[in-house]
């Protein structure tokens, strides 16, 4: 695999056919340095990312298989990042999609240099980091979780649910309440009551 | 199997049409050409205006076909309409939806007749040939004008197209405004629908006008000012909305503004105005013009609830709106508009006028909220936990401020010594240079009154102290009153209906039930001298009630953000025995102070006087005028909560939601009996309803009322009633239509009059000018039609091979997005499948997960994305995340990556962020990103090439084994469509991807979770969550957690 790597774990490596990308000068909050890898650019000890911007792709199709072939397996993470900088591109992200696939590339699309380097950046400084942030719901109050119970119901809107907490108080209650007392209250129409009863009282699995 | 000889449509149609007009008969035979025409007369799309009868038409139609020998499919009917349709033609339709279990549905198409069925169902009853769509007599579409390249109308017609060829297929529409989007709206239509002909019938085409000019109802008009305070009010909406507006066309340039005018704006189809217009440019017009678009329709909601609500509704809705604001930031702009403000405090000035009370110390508790409006003054309390940011709304004081600051503080001082001077008096109230009319006359004009001094005898412990109600009632009921008054005059004194058809009932229709509930109220209960008012005292209760609970659910929900010292300060103390002191001696320097501060208050001062206010907390139990800011509304429904807590013990009313009780009137009830089930027992009874479209028709027929009341312009209604008049020879019948001069409600009515003209004339062109492409329709011999979009260019070099088609196993959930259907489209075989993995199984190893943008940030956000990508990667060895854009919007993900983002470069809630996490978590997972699902089928088509077919017997079992217990594999098969009841299962806490099936399989519904014990819950899920869940679902919001 990519035997060469330097011991500096804190830094994005870039391959020096890179130079020259206005990518590396949007580089800003990682440190980076140029270093000899097989890919464009190594952000993670075991993830490296090839660089392809579909403007360099229309010309030179067969580029981008030259890379894929020479870098093999190397690295446990391989990213193709796409710069999206032609405006009749699909065609040419339909086959990409295909290529990425079948020679097990992650694709991750950018439509501006800055992007690209941003995600560059974010890989690198994410290298280590659990997964806890996606892992989970972010907001766990109570709102948030009311809010996205009841607006999963159609037509319900942000100020319904206030509207529904602060009348009701509980879930419990707002899940009970009949068709009339719901629709006493302000802003709640018949559609949307006839909704949210049919959500509630709804079987989960039909036909049982 | 019944219909076993496909008699086409020319058989036999013995339509009785009797009871229709001619114009409608004519329209009929237009659809029903006689036996020996070609196949395809007939088959149409017929665009009706608004209330004449499109109902009558359609279900005559029906009658025909509800034999056993035929199958007639009724598509994209409402329930309502399904409901209608069935009382209409005293026939069963045969509904078909989610509660009806795969081989039941099979059974039932079998017996034959008219159903209607779900587009979603009815699309896999085809695909699984549930249905036997070659033995189909024929398909209705209603709602034509919702049918796009892409809706599943489109898919239903286009299966039905392919194996069916003989069926007839009629469409019909009764909103022509519709046809005005776009290019060549009624093109696109009738290319989905593969159809040719169009039938365009306008109120004002000729026949229709001959029949309904024969007779002519008698029409009394009435036209009913606003009150000022009202006129105020939807002034200052418009204000805001031209606000809104002109802030969207400047920081748009490239909108197309003609159009975008307030009038416009006034109707629902502005939305899709605007959104069509900024579709393409979605990604460069930033959260802020989203935010704007978002907010325009928020203020047309308020113009049509200014003059639905009662002034304490409106007031409540306001306050509801305010406080679902988030942080100020997020705020929308028109808030802090001038107009806001006048909105807020003259709609609160409508409800109540709050009086300041005595303090019990000398402490000076007064302060004035920068907002302040016109009839505020304050003794507030700000609890302790407001943070400093809430309050410096806008920075600084300037040079203004500083003089308002120090004007002021002269004030405080000789406040002091006039306070003995002043006990009693009413506000000075020539402070300032706007100043508004102080409250006491505003009170002067209600028609009756408390005495000034005196507490209202009704005031029993629940009003805050200091709060004084005004009440004012909505103009249009006291016309009604009359109206009612005069029409029983009538009926007592007036001459005996010569042809006795009508009944003396007297029929009052009006726009939403509310509005119904409301009338009836307000009829039932009001007296000669008091009017509404009682009515409206048992709102105010309610109200106060409400707020009280608003109050304590925004203050446990701060909780969390710590610090909640001050507030439990707030709730103790002997506030009753304040409220019943004091004569206001404070009031009259309180209101000046008021007045002085209208400007704007420096946050300084406020705070200075802040910690004075806190000493004699409950003491002080008055209001604060809610300026147009979310904090302020906060603050005061505290107070009224621990109003409520300190002063309504004997009241209490534990469960405090709304108080019925007193609405359980007899007269109402009687009322509300005969709208719910139509029994009219009573000869000269008031019957109050809302306009139901076609569903008023029958209403008309079944009530034949002598009187007609429209409290609510309708234009659709009054064809109605043209229609009914003309229907029947000899009728009685006078109709009042009620209207308010110079507001917004008549401006609608004459403008959507207009518009809908203007609809019709544009179809009318586009008909004639119109090129139908031959493929619009493919009958026998015709051959079938290219694939949407979708040839693939390699198909070209030689390779077209006569096999099978592709196949694609698509969940079943996923047949409200439009891939299925593209899919279809391009030539896959698409099975239906209720799948526990992914969204689409490609090839044998190949699980594609889809995610619409808006769906992909919020799986992020509920850590559902991280499951799935969890359980895919586990089962299959190519798990594919597909990340699909919308096509009229453009490709990238700027446009949602900007709205949070804060500057810093690696802020953690970025999408990329999150997106580079989870490829980092699974770096098996493959991504596909598409501009639209177009090129969605182009890259699946590309990836199955040369790779065996996913196996559906294969599919299904995967991931089954992973189910605790296996439960999940009952919802399995075509049932297991995902209601909102299972959205709303997996939003809770302690549900996760893993158990909510199983939950789903030992649970009956979301009411059922709801009754379970802890217990119970815990053996379900585990001890944690399951206390997390149960403690979701019984924390009341509203009582303020003390412990945490």
């Amino acid at each position: 695999g990519g035997v060469v790597r330097r011991s500096t774990p804190n830094t994005i490596l870039i391959n020096v056919c890179q130079k020259g990308n206005p990518v590396i000068t949007n580089i800003r909050s990682v440190a980076w340095e140029y270093g000899d890898i097989k890919c464009d650019y190594q952000v993670g000890a075991t993830s490296g990312a090839l660089y392809l911007s579909l403007r360099y792709h229309l010309l030179h199709p067969e580029y981008i298989h030259g890379r894929i072939k020479n870098l093999a397996h190397s690295y446990a993470l391989r990213l193709m990042i796409v710069h999206c900088d032609v405006d009749n591109h699909q065609a040419a992200m339909k086959e990409l999609t295909k290529v990425c696939i079948v020679n097990e590339y992650t694709m991750i699309v950018a439509w501006s240099a800055q992007e690209v380097a941003r995600y560059l950046e974010i890989y690198k400084s994410f290298e280590r980091k659990p997964p806890d942030l996606i892992k989970e719901r972010v907001d766990n109050s109570y709102m948030a979780h009311l809010t996205s119970a009841l607006t999963s119901v159609r037509g319900v809107n942000k100020t319904d649910v206030t509207t529904l907490a602060s009348n009701f108080g509980t879930f419990e209650k707002i899940v009970s309440a009949s068709s009339d007392s719901l629709s006493l209250l302000p802003g709640l129409g018949d559609k949307k009551v006839k909704r949210l009863r049919d959500a509630f009282e709804g079987s989960f699995v039909v036909g049982k | 199997m019944p219909p076993k000889v496909v008699t086409t449509q020319s058989t036999s149609h013995q339509a009785d049409s009797s009871h229709l007009l001619p114009f409608q008969r004519n329209l009929l035979s237009q659809l029903l050409p006689p036996p020996d025409t070609a196949i395809t007369t007939g088959d149409a799309l017929l665009i009706l205006a608004r209330g004449l009868g499109l109902r009558s038409i359609v279900a005559t139609l029906l009658r025909i076909y509800d034999t056993s020998d035929h199958l007639v499919l009724l598509v994209n009917a409402t329930p309502d309409e399904e409901k209608g349709f069935a009382e209409e033609l005293g026939m069963r339709i045969k509904v078909v939806g989610f509660d009806l279990p795969g081989a039941t549905r099979e059974s039932m198409y079998k017996q034959g007749g008219v159903f209607s069925v779900t587009s979603r169902i009815l699309v896999v009853d085809m695909l699984t040939k549930k249905i036997p769509v070659e033995l189909v007599t024929g398909i209705v579409v209603l709602h034509a004008e919702s049918v796009t390249p892409t809706s599943l109308e489109a898919f239903i017609v286009r299966i039905y197209r392919k194996e069916n060829r003989t069926g007839f297929l009629k469409a019909f529409s009764d909103q022509p405004e519709q046809f005005t989007f776009g290019l060549s709206p009624l093109q696109t239509v009738l290319m989905q629908l593969k159809l040719r002909e169009t039938i365009i019938c306008p109120r004002f085409h000729t026949t229709v006008d001959h029949d309904l000019k024969k007779r002519q109802a008698d029409v009394v008009e009435m036209y009913q000012p606003l009150s000022p305070k009202m006129m105020e009010i939807q002034g200052a909406i418009i204000d805001c909305m031209e606000a809104t507006l002109s802030e969207i066309k400047r920081s748009n340039s490239y909108l197309e503004v003609e159009d975008l005018t307030v009038e416009n704006a006034l109707f629902r189809s502005f939305d899709i105005l605007v959104r069509t217009q900024l579709d393409p440019v979605w990604h460069k017009v930033g959260p802020k013009t989203r935010g704007l678009v978002a907010d325009l329709t928020v203020l047309r909601k308020l113009q049509v609830y200014l003059l639905a609500f009662d002034s304490v509704s409106f007031n409540r809705f306001l306050e509801t709106l305010l406080s679902s604001q988030g942080e100020k930031k997020d705020q929308s702009p028109w808030l802090f508009t001038p107009a806001a403000e006048t909105l807020f405090t003259v709609a609160k000035s409508r409800v109540y006028i709050k009086k300041a009370i005595p303090p019990s110390s000398s402490a000076a508790a007064g302060k004035g909220k920068q907002r302040e409006g016109t009839v505020s003054v304050e003794g507030e309390v700000i609890p302790d936990d407001l943070g400093e940011d809430e309050w410096g709304l806008d920075g600084g004081p300037n040079e203004e401020e500083e003089e308002m600051l120090r004007l002021m503080e002269a004030e405080e001082e000789s406040r002091q010594a006039s306070l003995a001077q002043e006990r009693g008096a009413m506000p000075i109230s020539g402070a300032g240079p706007s100043a508004p009319k102080p409250p006491p006359k505003e009170k002067e004009k209600e028609k009756e009154k408390a005495p000034e001094r005196e507490k209202p005898s009704w005031r029993n412990g629940w009003t805050p102290p200091g709060v004084e109600a005004v009440l004012e009632e909505q103009p249009k009921w006291l016309l009604l009153a009359d109206v009612l008054d005069e029409i029983e005059n009538e009926l007592h004194w007036g001459d005996v209906d010569p042809y006795g058809f009508s009944n003396d009932t007297i029929l009052v229709m009006c726009d939403s039930s509310d509005t119904c509930a409301t009338l009836g109220e307000y009829l039932s209960s009001k007296t000669d001298v008091e009017g509404g008012q009682a009515m409206m005292r048992e709102k105010l209760r309610s109200y106060f009630y409400w707020k009280a609970a608003m109050g304590k659910m925004q203050r446990s929900l701060k909780k969390g953000g710590g610090s909640g010292s001050g507030s439990g300060a707030n709730s103790k103390g002997g506030a009753g025995g304040a409220g019943g002191g004091g004569g206001g001696q404070e009031s009259a320097a309180l209101k000046r102070k008021a007045e002085w501060q209208r400007g704007q208050a420096p946050s300084g001062k406020r705070r200075r006087v802040r910690g004075g206010g806190n000493l004699n907390v409950s003491a002080q139990a008055t209001l604060k005028a809610t300026g147009a800011s979310a904090s302020a509304l906060e603050e005061e429904s505290g107070l009224v909560a621990d109003i409520m807590d300190a002063t309504t013990t004997d009241v209490s009313a534990p469960s405090y939601m709304i108080p019925t009780a007193p609405l359980a009137n007899d007269i109402f009830s009687e009322l509300d009996f005969n709208n719910y089930f139509g029994i009219v027992s009573n000869e000269d009874l008031v019957i109050i309803r809302p306009y139901a479209d076609d569903d008023d028709d029958r209403i008309l027929e079944e009530i034949r009322p002598k009187f007609v009341v429209m409290y609510d312009p309708n234009p659709a209604f009054v064809r109605r009633l043209e229609t009914y008049r003309a229907a029947h020879a000899n009728l009685a019948i006078r109709v009042y239509f009620l209207t308010y001069k110079d507001s917004v409600e008549e401006q609608r009515y004459l403008s959507s009059i207009r518009k809908e003209k203007d609809a019709f004339e544009k179809l009318i062109r586009e008909k004639a000018t119109m090129a139908i492409p031959h493929e619009a329709e493919y009958r026998p011999g015709e051959e079938e039609p290219a694939p949407l979009r979708a040839v693939s260019s390699r198909k070209a070099g030689g390779r077209v091979v006569e096999t099978a088609p592709p196949k694609v196993i698509v969940d079943v959930r996923e047949f409200r997005s439009s891939l299925p259907s593209l899919l279809h489209g391009g030539g896959f075989d698409v099975v239906p499948l209720t799948i526990s993995i992914g969204d689409y199984i490609i090839t044998p190893e190949m699980c594609v997960e889809r995610k619409s943008i808006s769906d992909l940030i919020s799986s992020f956000n509920s850590g559902r994305l991280y499951q799935q990508c969890e359980i895919m990667t586990a089962h299959y060895q190519q798990p594919i995340l597909l990340i699909e854009f919308d096509e009229k919007k453009s490709f990238t993900l700027e446009t949602y990556a900007e709205i949070r983002t804060k500057g810093d470069s690696t802020s953690e809630t970025d999408i990329r962020s999150k997106l580079v996490l989870l490829t980092i978590s699974f770096p098996r997972l493959r991504i596909i990103w598409s501009s639209s699902p177009y090129q969605t089928v182009d890259i699946i088509r590309e990836l199955k090439e040369n790779r065996s077919e996913p196996d559906p017997d294969k599919a299904l079992l995967v991931g089954a084994d992973e189910e605790s217990g296996g439960v999940a594999a009952e919802g399995t098969g075509e049932a297991g469509f995902s209601a909102a009841s299972q959205e709303i299962l997996r939003s809770l806490p302690g549900i996760s991807t893993k158990n909510y099936r199983y939950v789903m399989g030992k649970v009956e519904n979301v009411e059922g979770l709801c009754g379970l014990e802890l217990g119970e819950v815990q053996e379900l899920i585990g001890v944690e969550p399951g206390r997390k869940l149960h403690e979701f679902i019984h924390q009341d919001i509203r009582v303020e957690q003390g412990k945490k």
